[in-house]
């Protein structure tokens, strides 16, 4: 059998193949183009609820209370007798707490 | 076509109107494609529906310059590649030829479409690709190499080895037939193909 016939063949059986309904053609792309436009928007609103999400993980002081000033530290004087035979004040002489500054 | 590049650009633009137009123009090419690709009939449906949904997608790049059938029909083969690579088990093939197969020379030819059809299907894919484009969709070597963008010279080869092995399929076919007539005396014409025949 030669190309040709086989060709022939072929042909004949392509117009015996049924045809689609346009309209139903239309309706699939209709409701695939539905349900992407639906995971776009779910997506989108994930999207700002992770983002919301973070904004408030990572700027505490925007819902927290506001933090204290540290107290300030007390200041020391290092008392060292006279004639000490010792030359280290901080290991052999004494430390006194002055008050505490303003 | 003038008309059709307005056509095209005006589904593009968003026109349902007009890509219908083109599903009414086309839709006979994409199915023929489908139908003889795969075997299943139930699967037809949802593979054009799938091929024209990719073109609507991406109407916007298309170059209106180049032959849209063309480039729908790329998309087709790349839908039903995509099938048949996902498709874990070979399914029977489902015969879409009515009349009777039984008497007459009218139907002698009929059972002879049914036997190259049940061949094609045993064909590989690439070589059954080939067929489609030139037999069925009536497209030039020419036109079948620019689709599927290898040279006119491997297409040419492509096209002739297939028709090769169409008719190493068809032959052994006869064969097995021959043998039965001859073994129950009787003319019967069985159209199944023996296992284990490629």
């Amino acid at each position: 059998m030669d190309g040709k016939r086989i060709g022939a063949l072929l042909r004949r059986a392509a117009d015996e193949v049924p045809e689609l309904d346009p309209a139903q053609i239309m309706q699939s792309i209709r409701s695939r183009q539905e349900v992407r436009r639906r995971v776009a928007r779910s997506a989108a609103v994930l999207a700002v609820t992770v983002a919301l999400l973070l904004v408030f993980n990572t700027a505490p002081d925007v819902t927290s209370p506001p933090v204290a000033p540290e107290a300030p530290l007390p200041e020391y004087m290092v008392v060292v007798p006279d004639h000490s035979p010792y030359p280290d004040p901080l290991t052999y002489g004494y430390m006194i707490q002055m008050s505490l500054s303003q | 076509m003038e008309d059709e590049s307005k056509l095209i650009k005006a589904a593009a633009d968003g026109d349902d109107a007009a890509f219908e137009a083109l599903v009414i123009r086309y839709q006979r090419d994409v199915v023929r494609t489908v139908r003889f690709t795969v075997s299943e009939a139930h699967v037809v449906e949802d593979l054009v529906q799938e091929s024209f949904f990719r073109a609507f997608k991406s109407l916007r790049k298309f170059d209106t310059k180049r032959p849209f059938r063309n480039w729908l029909l790329t998309i087709t083969l790349n839908v039903c590649r995509s099938y048949l690579r996902r498709r874990k088990v070979m399914q029977p093939w489902s015969n879409w030829l009515g009349g009777p197969l039984n008497s007459g020379s009218e139907s002698d030819d009929r059972a002879l479409l049914y036997d190259v059809l049940k061949a094609m299907t045993r064909l590989r894919y690439k070589d059954r690709e080939i067929l489609i484009l030139h037999y069925v969709n009536d497209l030039t070597i020419q036109e079948s190499a620019d689709l599927l963008g290898i040279p006119v010279g491997t297409a040419k080869s492509r096209l002739s080895k297939a028709l090769e092995r169409l008719r190493g399929l068809l032959q052994h076919e006869d064969l097995f037939k021959t043998k039965e007539v001859t073994e129950s005396g009787r003319e019967a014409h069985r159209c199944s193909a023996s296992p284990g025949s490629r």
